[in-house]
């Protein structure tokens, strides 16, 4: 994750204290860097699988009598309809909850998920070897000639990486899926930017994906962030009443909130230990003839969140054929309007990838672009024995340490214990 | 009988390439020598009165009775429907099994480092003792296997869903010196330990055990399996135009191999014959689909293991299998992730130079279409098979079961 030149670690390979960067220094304001994080347009999305695309689907469409290329074996050809999605969160004495509301379709999303072994790294150039689907086994896949389309003309195409969770929930099997990739290109308003996706939800018992896909897409030229409302969400019947996301906004308390390094993991891995503050969120987007438009709206202050970053130093800054990996331990603390915790869900991302990230109005001003998810380990209060993933998509700047977070709590909740109302609309 | 390759005898050193065939087996020949093999069908019932949880069937042997089983399917209306019919016990199986750990290398004679039971998680397990005996216990066969469970327990009983691949160790009495393979397939039941399904498929080269006459059809029993129907079948090449191809990675390495086949009813049954003694009955109906399936390997790295009994070759891979009503059109098709597969090398008598090949699969139906949606099950099967690379000849014979979850009987014909 590094981004900057930094001392080369101490001959044990461990960083020493005197050797680690003030990533509090500030190179350029704050506020500025800041507001450069957040020239980014969001776009929080629900996918729906294609009725029928399961008859049709294939790993190898160009080759029919290859049977390599049977979807479920040793991939998954996925195909679903992006819908508007917002998940606002309200914290209570009594309980936290989201009023969740899946719009109307804006695209598609379409994904060759390949299973892999477990060590198989990011790659872009290559296929993994055959590595059958076993719905029982948490397993890693890569994700190819994955594509969000938003009408005609705006799409971007990614490359990421995957795994599969398998749970039991209410004596029933579900097979959780979660991913991370990266913009690779992009037609349209998508030409040329940079930008991460993540994405987490059910493997549906037809082979396919249901559940929320984030992706944030650089725009320092602002032609996709609108300052203004967009229209309202207009909310289509619930099409999954066992999953509630909490999406939420992070952002640092103010500039004067500090980060610091941690105890060293070990090897050249550094901790750096990042406490900041959870806001509910509306994203709002539109698809539209003239490109998509996006539009975040800020709601009420929810708690503290603190994590732990773990990465590699002295690791160049991560590029899209060779992103630095990353991985966290964090805990998420709801609180009423009151200040009393109302409960605590700790979690932390397993895979995670980030990558160098620079701003043309700000020279020599280092930062990060980078997402990932992870299981959610645990919880308190009104959270306990929670089940579900976690899912990072972030952007922050080094000296000053900014941050602009865009994390989703995906809870199992066949009983709508976190969800507002019946769960219908 | 002096060229059957069992345990105990050595192995053909793996040269990756096969041997190369004999110019005078023709793919019918060679598709008839695979095809000398006896299928002993059975049905082991849930015991009435063992022991009272479901993990106390790891650990310890449990004998149960063996009944003849057939589960020959039809395509009826708009669905295939299968009859399964539970003959008198005729044997019993005694088993020990037990949970290890995923990553444990299992061998005959090898005591297994045993892992505690996890009704949430699919674990794997090893047969480490199963014997086969038939009749009054005079024929029959030692083996061992590994297999899997695979959770969440289902209906009002809790049955936990099982499989495992087996190899004969040793056989005794008409299976004295015989090569085979099995596959356990069914339910452990809280309290009444295992409910289900064993396919025995004992290669049968001088036809002791395959009966040339018709054996008197199985005598249904008043008994059931509740909630599951199993399905029997047979898939084989049409003929020797219906190829088999390499599969390529982009890298131009071959990935495994595409293996097109025709799919046909199949009726089994075994009893006692006169002084033959225990012989399989096994009739061939009509076409009623076809298979289409990829394999991961690649003859010339077969992996780890020499082939033997005891360290098979392991192979992986992924069918689908779609159903065709009289007229034409499908009637509906799954798809089956075989996530273990044992294959052994074996020579023909009438042809050793051929490189033969017997193997057993299970796995998971992934997902179905048509009449098959939302089906739940696990398919699994044995087979023999002769491979020379493609171009060149394949013949491949698959005995094949599916044990699906079905608590409606949607895919039951009733019987007597």
């Amino acid at each position: 994750m590094n981004t900057q030149s930094v001392s080369p670690p101490s001959p044990s390979g461990q960083p020493s204290a005197s050797s680690l960067p003030d990533v509090n220094a500030q190179i350029y304001p704050f506020d500025m860097v800041l507001a450069m994080l957040d020239e980014t347009a969001n776009f929080s999305m629900f996918a729906i699988p294609v009725s029928g695309y399961d008859e049709k689907a294939s790993l190898t469409p160009a080759n029919p009598s290859d049977w390599f290329g049977l979807s479920g074996g040793y991939g998954i050809d996925l195909l679903s309809e992006l819908h508007r999605f917002e998940a606002i969160v309200d914290a209570r004495s009594d309980g936290v909850r989201a009023s969740q509301a899946v719009g109307q379709s804006t695209g598609k999303f379409h994904c060759l998920c390949l299973f892999s072994p477990a060590d198989f790294k990011w790659n872009t150039r290559q296929t993994p070897p055959p590595m059958i689907f076993d719905p029982w086994r948490s397993q890693r896949f890569v994700m190819q000639e994955c594509e969000a389309t938003f009408g005609e003309k705006t799409s971007c195409k990614c490359y990421g990486i995957g795994r599969t969770f398998p749970l039991m929930v209410n004596g029933r099997h579900v097979l959780m899926a979660a991913a991370v990739a990266n913009v690779m290109s992009g037609t349209g308003k998508f030409e040329g930017r940079e930008g991460t996706l993540i994405c987490t939800g059910t493997i549906t018992p037809q082979l396919g994906f249901m559940g929320n896909v984030n992706l944030r897409v650089r725009d320092n030229e602002d032609n996709i962030v609108s300052e203004n409302d967009l229209p309202p969400i207009e909310a289509i019947q619930n099409p999954d009443r066992d999953n509630t996301f909490l999406e939420l906004r992070l952002l640092k308390k103010n500039k004067h909130v500090k980060t610091v390094f941690g105890p060293p993991p070990g090897g050249s891995l550094v901790s750096l230990v990042t406490p900041s503050e959870m806001r509910s969120v509306r994203y709002s987007y539109i698809g539209g003839g003239r490109g998509p438009r996006t539009h975040m709206e800020i709601g009420q202050v929810l708690g503290p969140m603190s994590a732990t970053v773990f990465f590699d130093l002295g690791a160049p800054p991560g590029t899209a054929e060779t992103p630095v990996p990353f991985t966290t331990q964090e805990l998420y603390t709801f609180t009423a309007p009151g200040g009393d915790t109302v409960g605590t869900i700790s979690c932390g991302v397993v895979e995670g990838i980030s990558f160098g990230l620079k701003f043309p109005q700000a020279p020599g001003q280092p930062g990060v672009r980078f997402a990932g998810f992870g299981p959610i380990q645990g919880g308190t209060g009104v959270f306990a024995g929670a089940q579900g993933m976690l899912t990072v998509n972030s952007l922050i700047g080094i000296s000053p340490h900014a941050l602009s977070l865009m994390h989703c709590l995906h809870l199992i909740d066949p009983n709508h214990r976190y969800r507002q109302g019946t769960g219908g609309y | 009988m002096t060229d059957q390759l069992t345990n105990s005898q050595p192995v053909p050193a793996v040269t990756g390439r096969p041997s190369s065939s004999n110019a005078t087996s023709t793919f019918e020949m060679l598709e008839r020598l695979v095809d000398q093999a006896a299928v002993f069908n059975a049905v082991i019932l849930a015991e009435q009165n063992p022991a009272p949880t479901r993990n106390r069937f790891f650990g310890i042997p449990v004998s149960q009775r063996l009944h003849p089983f057939n589960a020959e399917m039809k395509v009826t209306g708009s669905c295939i429907k299968a009859s399964n019919e539970i003959g008198e016990a005729m044997g019993t199986i005694t088993q020990k099994w037990a949970l290890v750990p995923d990553n444990y290398v299992a061998a005959p004679r090898r005591r297994p480092h045993e892992v505690p039971f996890d009704p949430v998680t699919s674990q794997r397990f090893v047969m480490e003792q199963v014997r086969v005996n038939f009749g009054d216990g005079n024929d029959g066969f030692i083996g061992f296997g590994t297999g899997r469970t695979f959770p969440p327990a289902r209906g009002r009983q809790e049955k936990l869903a099982v499989a495992g691949v087996g190899d004969i160790l040793q056989g005794f009495g008409k299976f004295h010196r015989r090569a085979g393979n099995f596959i356990i397939c069914g339910d452990l039941i809280p309290g009444h330990g295992f409910e289900g399904n064993i396919l025995i498929r004992v290669v049968d080269p001088y036809g002791e055990l395959r009966t040339k006459t018709r054996l008197t059809p199985i005598q249904p029993m008043a008994v059931s399996i509740p909630e599951t129907t199993f399905l029997m079948l047979r898939s084989q090449k049409k003929g020797p135009g219906e190829r088999s191809s390499f599969s390529y990675a982009a890298n131009g390495h071959i990935r495994g191999i595409n293996v097109p086949l025709e799919l046909k009813q199949l009726s089994t049954t075994f009893a006692f014959s006169g002084t033959d003694g225990v012989m399989s009955d096994i009739s061939i109906g009509e076409v009623m689909g076809k298979e289409v399936g990829f394999t991961a390997t690649d003859p010339d790295n077969p992996g780890p293991g020499n082939g033997s009994g005891e360290a098979p070759f392991s192979f992986q891979g992924v069918s689908r299998y779609t159903f065709f009503d009289r007229r034409g059109p499908s009637v509906g098709s799954f798809t089956v992730n075989f996530i273990e597969g044992r294959t052994f090398l074996m020579k023909l008598p009438a042809d050793p130079t051929q490189r033969a090949l017997r193997f057993a699969f299970y796995g998971p139906i992934i997902f179905g279409t048509g009449c098959f949606k939302g089906v739940r099950g696990i398919f699994y099967g044995a087979s023999g098979s002769v491979f020379e690379p493609p171009p060149g000849q394949h013949v491949i014979i698959h005995s094949y079961m599916a044990r699906l979850d079905d608590a409606e009987g949607k895919y039951r014909v009733l019987t007597n």
